[in-house]
């Protein structure tokens, strides 16, 4: 999809499976499978929304493209400087040079601060460990740069996380994650610790930013309404897998895999007079489900059928423009039910 | 263009107290946490008087403490004073002891004759003595014609208690210092490969500990400490000492510093740190060490008094160390006699009290830093 366009990081067929450990001897016991098979473009320039229920694999799917977690297979294909390079197999000396490339923010800026270092050491981690700098003074000049870029105030580099707000920290995370000049920016959840006031402004900000730089983001979330601000494209996962990706227009307003629908049915609003009884059906997250053949949805489906049991769909596209996929067996069906639910993009 | 010394507040402290706050590190915060609790200063200060007469017991002692006197057995304490009904002295000054003995059982019995000063002298010199490496003789108080003075008498060898029990106080302090410091040492290394590898090392390192965890502790220490040999000088044993205090002490601590790397390492700072691209060294040293390191030291104070019980228990059962060394241990082992525990309980109750107040201390030390441990839950 989207061929005309230039794709920064390609997925192919990314697994991440957690063994399950039994007995004294901690015998492996199965595997969950936190992403089981994902195939994603990303584009340079744009923001991909990752959503779906806690518990899906979207941070696993963030950490395994970083290499936080072992991946149990598949690819992931970075083009930089014009070469496509395949970064699951190497080393983690051989993958520092794409570390610049790529960096993370955290969900939780409580816990992802060391309490025990002044900001500007936070900030100059980075740097410090990959960056070509080596005079202090430098490193100095860099790290005052990007912390005026992230609105904190020159004088807050000397103080300890402790004396900050939550959106400080967020920001003193992101000037962090940016002050290697990287490409390419996981956003895990950024804004989900925080409160509504200052998730507007951490998201302006890595919008501004995004501009600034020409960064391209994957952005993690679960709360529908920010990803859809901040996303150019979104995928919807589900168990380890995806589900359906689009624009974030077909996403919201032409929904076309049931679980999208759930979820953006189980969206609380204040506006809706009649709120729908919540179809959220006891979250289905178990190995026997992620270790059987068939469509993981399945369970919570009201299409479900007796194929829905023996195949997994995958991603197929069902308009012409070619923009839109999903893993459906029924998604035609779907379209055509009398009950469409529509939310407004924003 | 900006000075960033000043910005970093490198070579200057803000005056504001506020920003002073903000730009105290963990040290500083604990610090002054653990200075609000009461009990925390009293243990730190009987504790640091304590470290203070052990190191300096050469210098602060006027006899030496393994001289015998036999013109003085079971003597009773010699307390310095200003004033009799003689008159007001400015030089402090001491009764000195006459022995006479006892019409019906002719034992010798030292007692203080009130008509006899002998006059204290300040930075005299005496005995030779090693503080730190440093030789010399001169002592802090004293007499000038060589007579010893028993501030607080002596026992049945004539040996003055008074420096025998700041050396006392030395040696148990150093002995569970040095078998602290032996296990941390262990433990570190330990619990640490252990709980930031984990997996099949971990699990392979947990048995071998749980090994050495089910040993029954007092008769290994029986046993180990019966197998030194006889013709060992008082230092070797002393050495050997901390050395088994040190190996049975191990596990319990690396257990706990294998459940902290365990905690921290997923803590996300440390992802971040790995996504930064540090080594495992640094975030060994950087991100790991520092932010456990408090609760490390409020374990091995803890396990400090084990340390100086086991030592005690040890030379009290006559397992540990031995004359000339004087321990804790040692003073309570040659005050078992009915005799003495009659007639001179002091030398029973002495060493005894000084066992409760450094255990006690350094308990109430370790619940002071507990509590100081966490500043960042609850501000000042």
């Amino acid at each position: 999809m989207y061929e005309n366009k230039d794709v920064l990081l390609s997925i192919k067929d990314l697994k991440v499976y957690y063994s399950t450990s039994k007995g004294i001897f901690k015998n492996s016991a199965g595997y969950i499978k936190a992403v089981d098979g994902v195939n994603l473009n990303i584009y340079r320039g744009q923001t991909l929304g990752l959503v779906g229920e806690s518990g899906c694999g979207k941070t696993t799917l963030g950490k395994g493209i970083l290499k936080l977690v072992k991946p149990f297979g598949g690819n992931i294909y970075f083009n930089i400087d014009g070469n496509s390079h395949d970064t699951i197999n190497l080393h983690e000396k051989e993958f520092r040079s794409f570390r610049k490339q790529v960096q993370m923010i955290f969900q939780d800026p409580y816990a992802s601060l060391n309490p025990r270092m002044t900001v500007r050491d936070i900030i100059a981690e980075p740097l410090i460990c990959l960056g070509s700098m080596k005079s202090t003074n430098e490193i100095d000049k860099k790290v005052y740069e990007v912390a005026v870029m992230c609105n904190l105030h020159p004088e807050h580099l000397s103080r300890f996380p402790h004396a900050f707000s939550g959106g400080q920290r967020q920001r003193i995370a992101i000037a962090r994650a940016l002050v290697l000049n990287p490409s390419f920016i996981v956003c895990d959840e950024p804004v989900s610790a925080l409160d509504v006031s200052t998730q507007a402004n951490i998201l302006n900000l890595l919008i501004k930013l995004k501009k600034d730089f020409g960064l391209t983001y994957l952005f993690i979330g679960h709360d529908l309404n920010v990803v859809a601000y901040i996303s150019d494209i979104v995928a919807v996962m589900h168990i380890g897998k995806i589900m359906e990706i689009g624009t974030t227009d077909d996403i919201f307003n032409n929904p076309t895999h049931p679980y999208t629908r759930l979820l953006l049915r189980s969206v609380p609003d204040v506006d809706k007079e009649n709120i729908k009884k919540l179809r959220m059906f006891s979250r289905a997250f178990s190995e026997k489900f992620t270790n059987s053949h068939g469509c993981n949805f399945r369970s919570r489906c009201e299409y479900a059928k007796e194929i829905c049991n023996k195949t997994a769909p995958s991603l197929r596209t069902l308009n012409s423009k070619n923009e839109h996929f999903v893993a459906c067996n029924f998604a035609e069906d779907v379209i055509v039910s009398e009950y469409f639910y529509k939310k407004k993009a924003v | 263009m900006i000075s960033f010394d000043s910005l970093f507040q490198r070579s200057k402290r803000s005056p504001s107290k506020e920003k002073d706050y903000y730009a105290a590190n963990y040290w500083q915060l604990v610090w002054k946490h653990f200075l609000r609790h009461k009990t925390g200063r009293l243990g730190i200060f009987v504790l640091g008087f304590m470290a203070f007469c052990g190191i300096f017991a050469g210098f602060l002692s006027p006899v030496n403490p393994n001289g015998l006197d036999s013109m003085a057995i079971l003597a009773p304490s010699q307390m310095p004073r200003f004033w009799d009904s003689n008159g007001f002295s400015v030089r402090p000054f001491v009764y000195a002891i006459t022995t006479k003995r006892d019409p019906v059982t002719l034992r010798p019995i030292a007692q203080l004759n009130p008509s006899k000063r002998i006059y204290i002298y300040f930075f005299v010199s005496g005995f030779k003595y090693k503080i730190l490496g440093i030789k010399s003789n001169t002592h802090f108080f004293g007499t000038k014609d060589g007579r010893k003075i028993h501030i607080l008498g002596t026992d049945e060898l004539g040996r003055d208690f008074f420096s025998r029990m700041l050396y006392a106080t030395g040696v148990s302090l150093s002995i569970g210092a040095t078998g602290v410091l032996i296990a941390f040492v262990l433990a570190l290394i330990i619990g640490g490969i252990s709980g930031y590898f984990g997996g099949i090392v971990d699990n392979i390192i947990q048995r071998l500990t749980e090994i050495v965890r089910v040993i029954p502790v007092i008769p290994l220490y029986m046993g180990l400490a019966a197998a030194f040999p006889k013709d060992w000088s008082s230092a070797q044993i002393y050495f050997a000492m901390t050395l088994i205090l040190g190996l049975v002490g191990w596990p319990t601590l690396s257990r706990r510093i294998r459940s902290q790397f365990l905690m921290i390492k997923n803590e996300d700072y440390v992802l971040a740190a790995r996504v930064a691209g540090a080594s495992h060294k640094r975030i060994i040293l950087r991100h790991l060490l520092p932010s456990f390191i408090s609760y490390i030291i409020i374990d091995l104070v803890i396990s400090f008094p084990y340390m100086i019980l086991s030592e005690t228990a040890l030379s009290f059962i006559g397992l540990g160390l031995r004359p000339p060394t004087i321990s804790w241990g040692v003073l309570l082992q040659s005050a078992q006699s009915i005799k003495i525990i009659e007639e001179t309980p002091r030398l029973l109750f002495i060493p005894a009290f000084f066992i409760f107040a450094a255990i006690l201390s350094f308990v109430v030390i370790g619940d002071a830093l507990r509590d100081a441990s966490n500043p960042y839950e609850n501000q000042l």
